[in-house]
């Protein structure tokens, strides 16, 4: 079986260009992905690949765009809607939350909407538009919110999101877009929306994370071990709806929980994990939830670099829970 | 047409005196019937939701359906979920207004087009929106979409002069809204909407060139809100000498003065006609009553 080393950005690409090569409807809408290759390198290759007929152009008009592409997904095509960044998902709420969350559910399954929204959010080496919106889509039922935290979950997870019947928002980390590489399978693949990934199995203490932190959490792990400390992670992958049963079942194991989240804490995913776990599970110590503080996204460096959960304070956080300092 | 616009005319007529919360289309029946009434199999309506039931019934929605979302009765399309105006059977190409919110379902409908266009599809899109609803950002950017990728696609404004109670003409920066699609330039005209003749020539102009590749067709029909946003507003703020020049260019009695005029229908025929019409709403609706209604459980 051959693989390619690849960073995540190179993974989420492989699987758009495979699929748009076994998928005449799949079709590409959004700002600069034709010679320009797409911000941040994020179509590169496609449009020489598949023309202007497939990788289509649009104006800066990013309401009018997300709707179109909801409207063509209901008209047997599987648009890849490209939004430049999440900075610019409360512009689109409105045609993503009240219209495409809605269409299922409402038309009793006669009007479903099989488009893919991806973005790129978080903070970054690139270091302009930082923010993380994943909460703000994750309140409305009806919409699937996804996070890859490594190459191969990337691929996988954005081939599950295009087969899916209906909508699914993917944002990709900004921090692990040229990031770390890793060997990535070379056929399609899909990894099923809805499910976590433990990476990493241990019996003392539940790291959940998803994105960014995905690796945070690796990297901690791997710290905490050499003080005989066994974390398991659980990687969400699908942030909304969340696999409960593989978080809860994590939990059963460990009876501690930490939660890491780079976008802010107050109404976070963490609260959800946290909320959802703690009406579940006796854990034998409080749970712990690192996020970005509950402050506008500052430009200093100095600022948003402590704004984001690191390595130490997944460390402090663990060995304060197990009473190892 | 004239049975879909005596459709819409008796529903709105039922759903007013019934519910303390109604949105009649009373006087802007020629916009909505003659908007829809051209399209053929394989064309999408994306209708406004004052007046959509009449549409929806000229797409081929039975009655019973009709008044089955009406009702929240687990017969109509949407299972009960959707109320009667937003629920447009989308498995006959009518699309459902599954927002409660005004604007989406231009830019999405335009998508139903642009989809149709990629794939080589002879289908023409038509979409209904009130006046108010123009002035929203998403009907500009997406009439400039329109025209860049040359859609096939009518838009038909049903300008009937009120967003509940602001005056279009003091909101927007032209008298007609037709001038706002012609500087996207996009084909535009402002037709006499109380008068379906009209309303459906030029939406026929407009659907001709869609399918033949010319792109997207901008109309203003222009009519009149006979009354209140909803049955419990008495819009006391529409004048009277106004409403009552409105009222004499009713689009009905228009069109029965033309087959009188044009095609010897006497007003006697007419009114049997008309009889008709109404006694088949109301044993529809006497019939969805007893039928069962929606609930948590229903699937």
């Amino acid at each position: 079986m051959s693989s390619k080393r690849l960073t995540l950005r190179e993974a989420v690409v492989e699987a758009i260009d495979l699929e748009m090569a076994l998928d005449p409807t799949v079709v590409m809408l959004g700002q600069d992905i034709g010679a320009f290759g797409g911000p941040l390198q994020s179509t590169e290759g496609l449009w020489e690949r598949y023309g202007d007929s497939r990788i289509i152009e649009t104006p800066v008009a990013e309401q009018g765009v997300v709707a179109l592409g909801i409207g063509m997904s209901l008209n047997g095509l599987r648009p890849i809607i490209d939004l430049m960044f999440a900075d610019f998902l409360p512009l689109v709420a409105n045609e993503l939350l009240q219209l495409s969350a809605n269409l299922n559910y409402m038309s009793n399954g006669k009007a479903k909407a099989p488009f893919v929204l991806r973005t790129r959010g978080g903070d970054g080496p690139y270091r302009a538009h930082p923010q993380n919106m994943e909460a703000l889509l994750s309140n409305v039922p009806g919409l699937c919110v996804v996070t890859p935290g490594s190459p191969a979950a990337a691929k996988g997870l954005m081939v599950a999101a295009m087969r899916s019947d209906n909508p699914v928002v993917y944002i990709e980390p900004i921090f692990l877009y040229q990031g770390p590489r890793e060997e990535v399978r070379s056929e399609q693949y899909a990894i099923e929306l809805g499910k976590a990934a433990v990476p990493r199995v241990g019996n003392d203490v539940t790291l959940v994370c998803y994105g960014r932190t995905v690796r945070l959490m690796q990297l901690a792990a791997a710290k905490l071990e050499e003080q005989g400390i066994d974390c398991e992670i659980v990687d969400l992958q699908t942030v909304t709806p969340f696999d409960r049963a593989t978080v809860i079942k994590s939990a059963q194991k460990t009876r501690r929980l930490v939660v890491a989240h780079d976008a802010w804490m107050n109404c976070g995913i963490g609260a959800e994990i946290v909320a959802t776990v703690v009406s579940e599970v006796d854990l034998i110590a409080r749970p712990i939830r690192l996020a970005g503080p509950d402050v506008p996204t500052a430009y200093a460096t100095a600022l948003r670099d402590n704004s984001r959960p690191t390595v130490d304070n997944v460390v402090n956080a663990v060995t304060t829970m197990l009473d190892r300092k | 047409m004239y049975e879909g616009m005596l459709v819409s005319r008796m529903l709105d007529t039922k759903c007013f005196n019934d519910f303390a919360e109604w949105y009649p289309a009373f006087g802007e029946e020629a916009v909505t019937i003659g908007a829809f009434g051209s399209l053929i199999e394989g064309d999408f309506a994306v209708p406004h939701y004052r007046g959509s039931m009449g549409v929806f019934w000229l797409r081929g929605m039975s009655l019973e359906q009709i008044i089955g979302g009406l009702l929240f009765k687990t017969n109509s399309v949407s299972l009960g979920r959707l109320s009667g105006l937003h629920g447009g059977d989308f498995t006959k190409k009518i699309m459902p207004s599954v927002t409660n919110v005004l604007g989406p379902n231009i830019s999405s409908g335009t998508g139903l087009a642009m989809a149709e266009k990629l794939k080589g599809g002879k289908g023409v899109t038509v979409i209904g929106f009130g006046d108010g609803t123009a002035a929203l950002g998403t009907l500009h950017e997406t009439l400039n979409m329109a025209k860049i990728y040359n859609l096939p696609v009518v838009y038909v404004c049903q300008d009937n002069q009120y967003s509940i109670s602001s005056r279009s003409n003091e909101f927007h920066s032209w008298d007609s809204l037709a001038t706002w699609a012609a500087g996207y330039n996009v084909p535009s005209s402002r037709v006499d909407g109380n008068n379906i003749l009209a309303v459906r020539a030029a939406v026929d102009a407009g659907i001709e060139r869609a399918r033949n590749g010319g792109g997207p067709t901008f109309i203003d029909a222009l009519t009149f809100r006979m009354g209140g946003h909803l049955s419990t507003d008495k819009a006391l703020y529409q004048a009277d000498d106004e409403k009552l020049i409105w009222e004499n260019k009713d689009p009905i009695k228009n069109l029965e003065n033309h087959m009188l005029n044009e095609l010897g229908i006497s007003d006697t025929e007419a009114s049997v006609f008309r009889a008709d019409v109404q006694s088949r709403v109301l044993d529809a609706w006497a019939k969805v009553m007893s039928s069962e209604s929606v609930t948590l459980e229903s699937k």
